[in-house]
C-alpha cells in the first residue's frame, strides 16, 4: 500500500500526465495484491470497464455542442444579452455564469457535463472580455457543481436506491442548497471583484440596449427552453438531451445563422474527440485504481479509523465531511458512493440524522472533490477544454472552494436548509 | 488460511434483499464450519464491478464467488434465457421447487452452465419474485391494457418479446436513467419484481402496478471450479452445506421482503393503485406471449436452447 | 560528431509522421463520432416517431463513445495534450527537465504496452462474452483497449524521440510530458 501511494505522489510531482500516474499507479497496485501479477489481468478490464457508463455521453455531447454554438455565434448572441443585462456591474459576466450553471442545473444530472458546455462557450466568451483565463475556469469549476445539487441529479439516484431514500426527497433537498451555492459564489465574485480589478462594461444598461440584444439572441435563448422541453416533457433522458443540444445548434448554425459550413464540423469533431480522450483516459486509469482500493477494502478502513475518533454527533458530521473531501481528493466520486455511502449512512442515522438530509450533505460533498486536485474530473475536463493548466485554475479557485465547503457544513449542521421543501412538499424519507 | 471474496449486487444488510441476506448466511457458516480455516470477505452492491464482469473475474480465479442476476450470467451463458418464457411458472411454491439445483431441471442446467463455463454452481434461486407492471397511464387488467404503453425492459430480446407481443412497446434505458424517464415519461412503465421495484423508488413516479406475474428471473451463485477444488473434503462439505442453507435464507427473505410493511407491496400499495389479474385473463396473455418467446428463445438458442426450454416446462408440470 | 541540423532533419521526419497518424486517427474518430451522434438521435426517434425492431442503441453507443475517446488518446499524445501537474517541472534545470522527460515518456510507452499485452488478452476473453446487439462477442468493444494503446505507444515513441533530439539542439525550450 505504501508502494501504491509513493507511485501516485512521486509520479504526479514530476509532471506525469494525470492519466499515466493513475494507470501506472494502479497496475502498481494490482501487482502488489500478488506478485505473480496475474491480477494485471484485471487492468485492461477496470480500464474499458471505468468508461462502460451511457451518462458519460453528455459530456463529449456538450463539448459538441458548444464547439457549434460558438462557431454559429450562439454564444455570442447569449453573452450580448447577459451583458446588456449585468454587464455594467463589476464581474457581471462572472455573476451570469453563476445564473446561467443554475438554469443549466435543470438540465443536466452530472456537474462533468456542465462544466464541458460552460468551460467551451464562457469561457472563452469571459476571456475576451478581459476576465483571465484561470479566473474565467474556476469560476465555471465552481458553478458546475450546482448542476448536480439541483435536480435532476445522477448522483442522487444513485444514492437514493442504494441506501433506500427517495429520490424524490433528496430532488427537492438539493434545490435550496443548490440556489445557495450559487449565491455564496456571487458574494465571493463581488468580494473578489475590486481586488482582481474583474471587468466591467463602460455603458450604462437602456431599455434599448436590452430589447435589441434580447432580439438578437431570441433562438439562441430557445435552445435551453427547448432542451429542458424535452426533458420535462418526456422525449428523452437527460443524457439524450445532450444530444438535442448539438442537433438545435447544428440546425441553427447551418441553417439559421449559416455561419457553420460542413468543413469547419470536421475540426469540430475532431476537436471534441480529442478532449474526450484526455479526459477519459483519467478516468480510464483512475478506475483501475479505485478497483484495486475497493478489493483491498481501503476506503472502508480509513474510515473505520476516522471514524473511531469520536461518538459525539457534531464530530461524527465534521469527521464524514473530512474523509469524504479527503478520500474524494484521489478517486473518482461514482465508485466512492458505492463503496462509502453504505458505510458512513448508518451512522448518520445513528446519531439521528434524516436520511434526506445526510444524503444531501454525502452527495454535495462528493460533487464538491469533483473540483479538488490532484484527481478532480471538472478540474481535468476544463483545463482540456479550454488548454489552462490544473494548477493555475487550483490556485485560482480556493476562494470558491471555500465558500462551497462552508455551504456543505451548513447543510450538515442546518437541517432545514435540506429538509424544508422536501417538508413542504410532503416528501419524507422512505 | 483461505478467502472466499464473496461479490453480490445487493446492500450488504442481511434484512434488505435476498443475496445479502445469503452472504451474511454464508459467511457466518463457513467462518464457523471451517473453525476459521476459511475466511469470507463481503463485497455487496456490486463494488466490483457490473455484473458481467465479475463474473469474468470469477472465472479468472481473481475473485472466489459471485452471486449474479439472470441478466450477468446471460453474458456468458445465454441458455438461462429459458426462464424468460413467461407465464412458465403457476406460482411462486413451484419455483421454489423448480429452481433449485436439487430439481431434476436445475442439476441439468447447473451441468450444462458447468460444462460451458467452468464455473462451480452453488445455488440456484429466484431473482426475489415474480415480475410485476408499473405505469403511469391505466391499471393493466387486460392484455388490451398494454396496448401502445412504452414499458422499459432490460435489452433483453425475451423480454422485448414479450411485451412486443403483449402491444406494448419494448423501450430499453439504462438502469442509471429509470427514474427519471418514469418521471418524466420518457417510458410510461417497467416490469420488475417487487422488492426491486421498492427499491428503486419507483412508486414515487408510478401509479399503477398490476400484478402480471408473467416471468421469474433467476439468480445464479457461482464458484471458481479451481478454488473449489482446491479445498480440502470437509470445506468442501461445509461450503456445500452453507451455500444450500443460504440459498433458503435467501428465498426466505425474499418472500418475507415481499410481504413486509416498508420495503414489499403493502408499501407499494400506499402510493400505487395495486390490482391482481384473475386466472381466466393470464391464460389469454399466456396465449399471446408464450409462442412468440418459444420463437425468440429458438431463434437465439437453437435446439439447445429448446431442449432446455422443455427439460424447465416438463419439471414445472411434473411438480405442479 | 553529428551535424545538429542532421538531428533536426530526424526530428522533423518523426513530427511529419506522428501528425500523420495523428490525423489518420482524427478523422476514424470524426466518423465514430458521426455515427454515435445519429445513434442516440435514432435512438430518440424509434420510440416517438419511427419504430423500428432495433434496441440496442444504447448499448451501441456506449460502445462508440469509448472507441472515440481511446482512438483519440493516441492523437492527444502526438500534441502533448495530456494534463499534468507541471508545477515543478517548469522549475527544474534544464538537463534535469530532458533526463525527466525521457524517464516519463519510457514509463508512459511502459503503461501503454501493458495495456496492449494484457488487452490482448482480455478481448480474447470477450470472444466468450456476448453483448445485446445481435449476441455480437465482446471482442470487438473490448478491442479498443489494446488497438488504442497500440497507436499510443507508438505516437509516445514518435513525440519521445523528436523531442529528445529537439532539446539535444535546443536545450532551454521547455517540453512538458
Ligand atoms: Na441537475
Ligand atoms: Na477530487
Amino acid at each position: 500500500m505504501i508502494t501504491v501511494a509513493l507511485t501516485f505522489v512521486v509520479l504526479m510531482v514530476l509532471g506525469m500526465p494525470v492519466g499515466y500516474v493513475l494507470g501506472i499507479t494502479g497496475m502498481v497496485g494490482m501487482w502488489s495484491i500478488d506478485s505473480s501479477g496475474r491480477f494485471l489481468t484485471m487492468a485492461p478490464d477496470r480500464f474499458f470497464a471505468g468508461l462502460d457508463l451511457f451518462t458519460f455521453l453528455a459530456m463529449p455531447f456538450f463539448i459538441l455542442a458548444g464547439e457549434i454554438m460558438n462557431r454559429s455565434g450562439i454564444t455570442d448572441r447569449l453573452i450580448g444579452l447577459a451583458d446588456a443585462l449585468v454587464g455594467y456591474l463589476r464581474g457581471g459576466m462572472a455573476h451570469s455564469n453563476m445564473v446561467a450553471s443554475v438554469m443549466f442545473a435543470g438540465l443536466s444530472g452530472a456537474a462533468t457535463a456542465d462544466a464541458a458546455a460552460f468551460g467551451n462557450t464562457l469561457v472563452p466568451a469571459m476571456v475576451k472580455k478581459g476576465y483571465t483565463r484561470p479566473f474565467a475556469c474556476a469560476v465555471t469549476a465552481a458553478g458546475s457543481i450546482i448542476g448536480p445539487t439541483i435536480p435532476p441529479s445522477n448522483l442522487m439516484v444513485i444514492y437514493g436506491s442504494l441506501m433506500g431514500v427517495s429520490v424524490a426527497g433528496l430532488f427537492a433537498a438539493g434545490i435550496l442548497p443548490g440556489l445557495l451555492i450559487c449565491l455564496v459564489c456571487m458574494a465571493v465574485i463581488a468580494a473578489l471583484g475590486r481586488r482582481l480589478n474583474l471587468p466591467k462594461s463602460e455603458h450604462r444598461p437602456s431599455l434599448r440596449r436590452i430589447l435589441v440584444a434580447f432580439k438578437d439572441g431570441f433562438a439562441a435563448l430557445l435552445m435551453p427552453v427547448m432542451i429542458l422541453g424535452a426533458i420535462l416533457g418526456g422525449i428523452t433522458t437527460p443524457t439524450e438531451a445532450a444530444s438535442i443540444a448539438v442537433f438545435y445548434a447544428l440546425v441553427m448554425g447551418v441553417f439559421v445563422y449559416r455561419k457553420v459550413g460542413w468543413g469547419d464540423l470536421v475540426d469540430m469533431l475532431v476537436r471534441t474527440a480529442r478532449i474526450t480522450g484526455v479526459v477519459f483516459l483519467i478516468i480510464a486509469s483512475a478506475s483501475i485504481v479505485g478497483w484495486w482500493m475497493t478489493f483491498n477494502q481501503i476506503p472502508q478502513a480509513i474510515a473505520a479509523a476516522f471514524l473511531a475518533v469520536s461518538s459525539e454527533p457534531a464530530v461524527i458530521i465534521a469527521l464524514i465531511l473530512a474523509l469524504l473531501l479527503l478520500i474524494g481528493m484521489f478517486m473518482d466520486i461514482n465508485a466512492l458512493l458505492i463503496i462509502l455511502a453504505p458505510v458512513l449512512a448508518p451512522l448518520t442515522v445513528t446519531i439521528g440524522m434524516d436520511p434526506i438530509h445526510a444524503g444531501i450533505m454525502i452527495v454535495l460533498a462528493l460533487n464538491i472533490s469533483l473540483m479538488t486536485p490532484p484527481v478532480g474530473a471538472c478540474l481535468f475536463v476544463l483545463a482540456s477544454v479550454t488548454g489552462e493548466k490544473i494548477e493555475r485554475i487550483a490556485h485560482s479557485l480556493w476562494p470558491f472552494l471555500l465558500a462551497e465547503v462552508a455551504v456543505l457544513f451548513a447543510v450538515a449542521y442546518w437541517p432545514s436548509l435540506t429538509l424544508a421543501v422536501p417538508r413542504l412538499l410532503g416528501l419524507t424519507a422512505s | 488460511q483461505k478467502t472466499i471474496r464473496l461479490a453480490h449486487l445487493n446492500p450488504d444488510s442481511p434484512f434488505d434483499s435476498h443475496s445479502g441476506a445469503m452472504a451474511a448466511v454464508f459467511k457466518s457458516l463457513v467462518e464457523t464450519g471451517t473453525n476459521g480455516s476459511i475466511k469470507v470477505q463481503l463485497f455487496p452492491n456490486g463494488q466490483l464491478g457490473k455484473d458481467d464482469e465479475v463474473i469474468q473475474q470469477v472465472r479468472d480465479g481473481l475473485v472466489q464467488s459471485v452471486i449474479s442476476s439472470a441478466g450477468g450470467i446471460s453474458a456468458h451463458y445465454k441458455m438461462v434465457g429459458v426462464f424468460d418464457m413467461p407465464f412458465a411458472f403457476p406460482n411462486i411454491g413451484v419455483v421454489h421447487k423448480v429452481m433449485d439445483l436439487g430439481s431434476p431441471f436445475g442439476q441439468k442446467f447447473a451441468a450444462d452452465l458447468s460444462a460451458k463455463t467452468g464455473l462451480k454452481v452453488l445455488g440456484l434461486l429466484d431473482s426475489g419474485g415474480f415480475f410485476a407492471i408499473s405505469n403511469s397511464k391505466r391499471p393493466i387488467q387486460t392484455a388490451a391494457d398494454l396496448g401502445g404503453l412504452r414499458i422499459r425492459t432490460m435489452t433483453l430480446p425475451t423480454h422485448e418479446a414479450t411485451v412486443k407481443s403483449l402491444g406494448g412497446q419494448p423501450t430499453p434505458l439504462p438502469w442509471a436513467e429509470v427514474y427519471t424517464a418514469l418521471q418524466t415519461g420518457v417510458a410510461d412503465g417497467q416490469m420488475n419484481p417487487v422488492p426491486i421495484i421498492a427499491f428503486a423508488k419507483f412508486d414515487e413516479v408510478q401509479k399503477f402496478l398490476s400484478i402480471t406475474n408473467h416471468v421469474i428471473t433467476p439468480y445464479v451463485w457461482t464458484m471458481n471450479q479451481a478454488f473449489y477444488d482446491g479445498l480440502t473434503a470437509e470445506e468442501r462439505a461445509v461450503v456445500d452445506s452453507a451455500a444450500a442453507v443460504a440459498v433458503d435464507a435467501g428465498r426466505g427473505i425474499s418472500r418475507i421482503i415481499e410481504a413486509s410493511a416498508d420495503k414489499g407491496l403493502p408499501k407499494l400499495g400506499q402510493r400505487m393503485q395495486v390490482n391482481a389479474i384473475p386466472e381466466a385473463e393470464l391464460q389469454k396473455f399466456a396465449a399471446v406471449a408464450q409462442p412468440a418467446v418459444r420463437a425468440v428463445i429458438e431463434q437465439q438458442l437453437g435446439a439447445e436452447g429448446i431442449d432446455m426450454l422443455d427439460a424447465m416446462l416438463a419439471n414445472i408440470e411434473q411438480v405442479k | 560528431m553529428h551535424d545538429p541540423g542532421e538531428y533536426e532533419g530526424v526530428a522533423r521526419a518523426l513530427d511529419g509522421m506522428s501528425r500523420k497518424l495523428a490525423r489518420a486517427v482524427d478523422l476514424i474518430c470524426v466518423a465514430l463520432l458521426i455515427v454515435l451522434v445519429l445513434d442516440v438521435w435514432l435512438g430518440v426517434l424509434v420510440r416517438y416517431v419511427w419504430p423500428l425492431p432495433i434496441t440496442f442503441m444504447e448499448e451501441a453507443a456506449r460502445y462508440l463513445m469509448i472507441w472515440v475517446a481511446l482512438l483519440a488518446v493516441s492523437a492527444g499524445i502526438s500534441r502533448r495534450e495530456h494534463i499534468g501537474v507541471q508545477m515543478l517541472f517548469a522549475y527544474l534545470p534544464s538537463w534535469l527537465r530532458r533526463g525527466l522527460l525521457a524517464v516519463v515518456d519510457l514509463l508512459g510507452i511502459a503503461f501503454f504496452s501493458m495495456l496492449v499485452f494484457y488487452g490482448i488478452g482480455m478481448v480474447e476473453r470477450g470472444e466468450r462474452v456476448t453483448t445485446m446487439i445481435y449476441g455480437m462477442s465482446k471482442a470487438l468493444p473490448f478491442a479498443a483497449v489494446p488497438v488504442a494503446a497500440a497507436l499510443a505507444v507508438v505516437q509516445l515513441t514518435l513525440v519521445a524521440v523528436r523531442d529528445q533530439l529537439r532539446l539535444a539542439r535546443s536545450p532551454n525550450v521547455v517540453v512538458c510530458p
